[in-house]
């Protein structure tokens, strides 16, 4: 498989576990989580 | 911590301070350098340590007990035990040594050339959905349920690694060692690029046939590691620290381009925050000197791999602390008294007027890169040497 909506499912964990963060600090949360799959 | 460490403890930060700001210290201060290499020391493979956390403090206290040290390099622990749920998730990127003592790279590229567009376009959402795919093959999986619960662990798993991990604390209670670096670490964008997304030959090569399309790349990813500055005042100790992987293979004029922005604005974020950068130089560095003259006095502590000591002492005596010791060839053949001319002739150098750390330029790995007893000797005839 060379691509999934990954993305979406990092968006759901942050409203899920991050509930209070909104506007551009979600938005941080989200880019960083995203940066974290680099090196794994 | 009791009285006494405590004491032992003040007095090292206190050397690290002083001599990093460009003044003497009492004596110079001496890194610990234990890696892989404490733990084959002490009968075990990085394999037995990966999720004994019991364990990895028994082994971390006692390769650094004795050994006449000032300091630590960081609060990281001697293995990482998130290693376990990327194996689990299907992760390639690091492997054990089939031996299980070291944990290894496998150089990979999760980008193709013709993918550069998307990847400046949203960074984020490609890393996301194309990068992680090809990484984890957990995240291949028909169901997307489970999909989403690998991903909850691996976001999960270092909280739960940090808080089971205790061998740091143990050093730092019971022997007193400070670590010089803390927070996070000061990551480049290109390094990011260069490591984890493209890899190291295609890279090399987009450098000569696409080179624009690789600085558009790194400044995608710019404005994100520009936001993991700090911005607010900190303790001056301990300091952040980084690494470096692409610049040694860059010339000058393209470390100025692709290189040198961001870095100059991390060390300059440090500064006027109130503390420096720990900056690892892997490789030479000497052909980007002209640059670090640009910097803030007292702003770095660099570690010298491959630069020659005297030169950059030269250069850099009122500008920025050396930290570097006897090469790992030295020390692995084991001669005691060679190794101490050695040290004796670089301490000449580097220690006078401040502004020097004895640290190994590489941490010990393999079992044979340092006899124990010998490196003993050796760290005790600097603690007597490098008095000033």
């Amino acid at each position: 498989m060379r691509e999934r909506d990954i993305y979406k499912l990092v968006e759901r964990y942050v409203t899920e576990f991050f509930p209070d963060l909104e506007g551009e600090a979600r938005q941080h949360r989200i880019e960083a989580l995203c940066a974290s799959f680099m090196n794994v | 911590m009791t009285e006494e460490i405590k004491k032992l403890y003040d007095e090292r930060v206190n050397r690290f301070v002083t001599t990093s700001n460009l003044k003497e210290p009492d004596r110079v201060p001496i890194m610990a350098s234990a890696g892989s290499w404490a733990i084959a020391n002490a009968g075990y493979t990085y394999a037995e340590l990966l999720g004994n956390y019991d364990l990895e403090a028994e082994v971390s206290l006692n390769a650094h007990k004795g050994f006449y040290f000032d300091g630590i390099r960081g609060s990281t622990p001697l293995v990482n035990h998130a290693m376990l749920t990327n194996f689990e998730l299907g992760s390639k990127q690091m492997f054990l040594s089939s031996n299980g003592v070291s944990l290894q790279h496998h150089e990979t590229s999760s980008m193709e050339a013709d993918e550069y567009d998307e990847f400046i376009a949203d960074p984020f959402k490609f890393i996301a959905n194309k990068i992680s795919v090809r990484k984890l093959s957990a995240f291949q999986a028909d169901d997307e349920e489970e999909v989403y619960q690998s991903m909850v662990k691996l976001f999960q798993t270092p909280g739960e690694v940090a808080k089971k991990t205790y061998a740091f604390k143990a050093i730092h209670e019971q022997l007193g060692l400070p670590a010089i670096a803390g927070g996070s670490n000061i990551v480049h964008p290109f390094d990011q690029f260069f490591d984890f997304v493209r890899g190291f030959e295609p890279t090399m090569t987009d450098l000569r046939r696409r080179p624009d399309k690789v600085l558009a790349a790194v400044e995608a990813m710019t404005p994100y590691q520009m936001r993991n500055l700090p911005k607010e005042p900190l303790p001056e100790f301990p300091w952040r620290t980084d690494n470096h992987h692409i610049a040694k293979f860059l010339t000058k004029d393209l470390f100025g381009k692709f290189y040198w922005p961001y870095y100059k604005a991390a060390v300059e974020a440090l500064y006027n925050c109130g503390t420096k950068l720990l900056s690892h130089f892997e490789g030479p560095w000497v052909q980007h000197y002209d640059y670090l003259q640009e910097l803030p006095k007292t702003s770095l502590i660099c570690i010298l791999e491959n630069d020659e000591v005297e030169y950059f002492k030269q250069r850099f005596a009122d500008q920025f602390t050396i930290f570097a010791a006897i090469s790992g060839g030295t020390l692995r053949i084991g001669d005691i008294e060679r190794c101490k001319e050695e040290a004796k002739a670089l301490i000449d150098i580097a220690a006078p007027g401040g502004g020097y750390i004895y640290g190994a330029r590489n941490g010990l790995s393999a079992p044979g890169d340092a006899d124990p007893e010998v490196l003993r000797e050796l760290n005790k005839f600097i603690t007597e040497y490098a008095v000033y």
